[in-house]
């Protein structure tokens, strides 16, 4: 017996579809702002492109990897091949609108890593790495995060700290390994090239994440209208956390620190947007701003070119939000969270959730970390991950598309 | 034949074509450039990390003028973009060797040159010079 | 008083400023040019029609020398502009009649 449809809730979850489409220009122009300007073509393809690859993915395979009903909690199965017979999903909402919300999460979630190995990755190679990432680890993540063992474990993600963020955060250290870093990297300043696009492009992102969190739980309800605040309430404390430390560390408050700092706020909300309320989104906007800009300095110690900082602001935003869920989950928000996981330590749980948090996290982390960097080798291996020398001090855009962003 | 090209303030670029356009000099050709001396440049950040930007944005003009009246357009040049603070610049005077005019049926008169003076600077001729021809489909 | 004019490859322009430095000069003057030479274009694409762009940037670095330091100044600019392949530019230098400091109006050698 299939539920009646709510078109309110259609109507929300389609829209959110849209919304979170938005957010691949957005995070597109964030980073093209960000590269020189003879690689900001390079920069908005490689995002827009994944839109194209990732999608077709989705249809015919990925959408039925993750959520066809397998029985197990590891991998779904082939029922939902091309998108056959998705009516016939169960829920109060149509199963094709279902679809397409997903889709936009497994577009994005590859693209977050173009930051990392901005300016030097060849075209050809991104294409085949991000396709094949999707199917290896993006599918085996969401499955288990959103629709498997880590769910029924107890872990809990609204929308995606672990399986996008982390999964994207480690992933893009791991290319970042593989590729080396940008020539003249640490010598010649690199500054970015627009930071008015980087502004628009946060615009953009902040916008399409309200879809991003607060569609996540499929209706259009109290707990969506809680997880859009939230939403917004982190980005505003994410500003406002990340100026401060930069303030306090000595230096101008910057207009890139305003949108890192959003950006990351951001970032840390999306685990949480539908499990917390009060003052916790503050909280975690607040302490994933600061410790995100305090995260930039790993790539220093470490010698890593993670050029537009994806390990600071995603991974460790990720990890920040993934984690302070287990503090401040509160059931009086989300009565789910006391019929199938645990409250948060500060709102009456024990450690249990922090154990479960911390777990997914690393699970996740460690599985993204060890089949991106198999992955990235095998492709440096066969057909080069990286351009050639004279294409990098040329630029992306007239290397690898044969096109000027700027001309006059 | 003089060739006089000043590097100025970009603030004092009104100025000093008012003066020149005062004293009778109609042809300046002029180029956003950067410069890198005793001014000094400034501080910018990027995710925390500092870097210097030594060059510090000027304008660079220049126009061919007649021997006799060099001194008096640098001195024009110098007055009006002089605001007494380091960085206000500096002018050169160089010889021209040779100076064709070819767009004028008339008889060219020194300002008229002023147009071409960067290209008379890399010495390059006029009829094949490829800056002057489209190289691209519109 | 002489002036020493390089048209370089732009990314070198870091490296030929730090030389400068090391050799002595106190300053100099750069712009963004466009040239046409032996290391040729590029070819782009716009909507399936390609067309060649002939024009490959370039960076103009001018600074004013007192005769004597022409010599150095030209090596350190032939040093580290080098990359040892076509399209690393030219040098050259040409008689200057009279500079002119404008904050100061002083002349010749102060005026560098």
């Amino acid at each position: 017996m299939l539920l009646a449809l709510d078109s309110g809730n259609t109507a929300w979850v389609l829209i959110s579809a849209a919304l979170v489409l938005f957010m691949t220009p957005g995070l597109a122009f964030f980073y093209g702002g960000m590269v020189r300007s003879k690689n900001v073509l390079g920069m908005l393809m490689q995002n827009m492109f994944a839109i194209g690859l990732v999608s077709t993915i989705w249809a015919v395979v990925g959408f039925s990897l993750v959520f066809g009903d397998s029985g197990n909690g590891w991998i779904g199965n082939f029922d939902f091949l091309f998108l056959a017979d998705v009516t016939n999903l169960d829920g109060d909402i149509p199963g094709m609108a279902f679809v397409a919300f997903q889709m936009m999460f497994a577009v994005i979630t590859p693209a977050l890593i173009t930051g990392a190995t901005a300016d030097r990755l060849k075209f050809g190679s991104y294409a085949v790495l991000i396709g094949f990432w999707s199917l290896l680890v993006y599918i085996p993540g969401a499955k288990w995060v959103f629709n498997g063992w880590l769910l029924e474990m107890g872990a809990l993600d609204f929308a995606g700290g672990t399986a996008i963020h982390i999964s994207a955060g480690v992933a893009a250290l791991a290319v970042v390994l593989v590729i080396g870093n940008r020539k003249g990297h640490g010598d010649v300043p690199m500054p970015p090239h627009n930071l008015p696009f980087t502004v628009l492009g946060t615009g953009i992102l902040w916008f399409g994440w309200f879809g991003f969190n607060a569609g996540s739980g499929l209706a259009a309800d109290g707990l969506a209208a809680q997880a859009l605040v939230n939403t917004h309430l982190a980005a505003s404390t994410g500003m406002l956390g990340w100026l401060l430390v930069e303030r306090w560390k000595g230096g101008n408050a910057t207009v890139l620190g305003a949108c890192s700092g959003a950006v990351a706020g951001l970032v840390a909300v999306t685990p949480c947007a539908g499990f917390v309320g009060g003052a916790s989104p503050l909280i975690i906007g607040f302490s994933a701003g600061a410790l995100c800009f305090l995260a930039l300095q790993i790539k220093e110690r470490m010698n890593w070119d993670d050029s537009l900082d994806v390990i600071a602001v995603h991974l460790i935003g990720g990890i920040v939000g993934t984690l302070l869920l287990g503090l401040f989950a509160d059931a009086a928000v989300n009565p789910a969270i006391a019929e199938d996981s645990s409250e948060g330590l500060f709102f009456g749980g024990s450690f249990e959730l922090l154990k479960d948090q911390f777990v997914a996290a690393l699970v996740v982390g460690v599985f993204s970390f060890v089949v991106t960097y198999a992955l990235a080798k095998t492709i440096d291996a066969t057909m080069g991950l990286r351009v050639g020398e004279d294409a990098e001090y040329q630029g992306l855009d007239q290397s690898q598309h044969a096109e000027s962003a700027y001309t006059g | 034949m003089k060739l006089i090209t000043a590097v100025i303030k970009p603030f004092k670029l009104d100025d000093v074509k008012d003066a020149l356009k005062a004293i009778d000099v109609t042809g300046i050709t002029v180029s956003e450039v950067r410069g890198f001396g005793r001014q000094g440049g400034h501080t910018e950040t990027y995710r925390g990390a500092e870097y210097k930007i030594d060059f510090v944005p000027k304008v660079s003009l220049a126009t061919v003028v007649d021997e006799a009246r060099v001194d008096e357009v640098v001195e024009a040049i110098a007055k009006a973009a002089a605001t007494g603070k380091i960085g206000d610049g500096k002018i050169f005077v160089l010889d021209v060797d040779r100076a064709t005019h070819r767009l004028a049926k008339k008889a060219p008169t020194p300002s008229s040159f002023s147009l071409f003076a960067g290209l008379l600077d890399a010495d390059a001729s006029f009829e094949t010079h490829p800056s002057l021809r489209p190289n691209r489909p519109r | 008083m002489k002036l020493v004019t390089a048209v370089i490859k732009p990314f070198k322009l870091d490296d030929v400023k730090d030389a400068l430095k090391e050799a002595g000069s106190s300053g100099i003057t750069v712009s963004e040019v466009r040239g046409f030479g032996r290391q040729g274009g590029h070819t782009e694409t716009y909507r399936g029609a390609e067309y060649k762009i002939d024009f490959v940037p370039k960076v103009q670095v001018k600074i004013v020398v007192e005769d004597a330091a022409v010599d150095a100044v030209v090596d350190a600019i032939t040093k580290s502009a080098s990359t040892g392949k076509i399209g690393d530019g030219k040098i050259w230098v040409t008689d200057i009649d009279r500079i002119v400091r404008i904050r100061t109006g002083e002349e010749g050698a102060d005026a560098v």
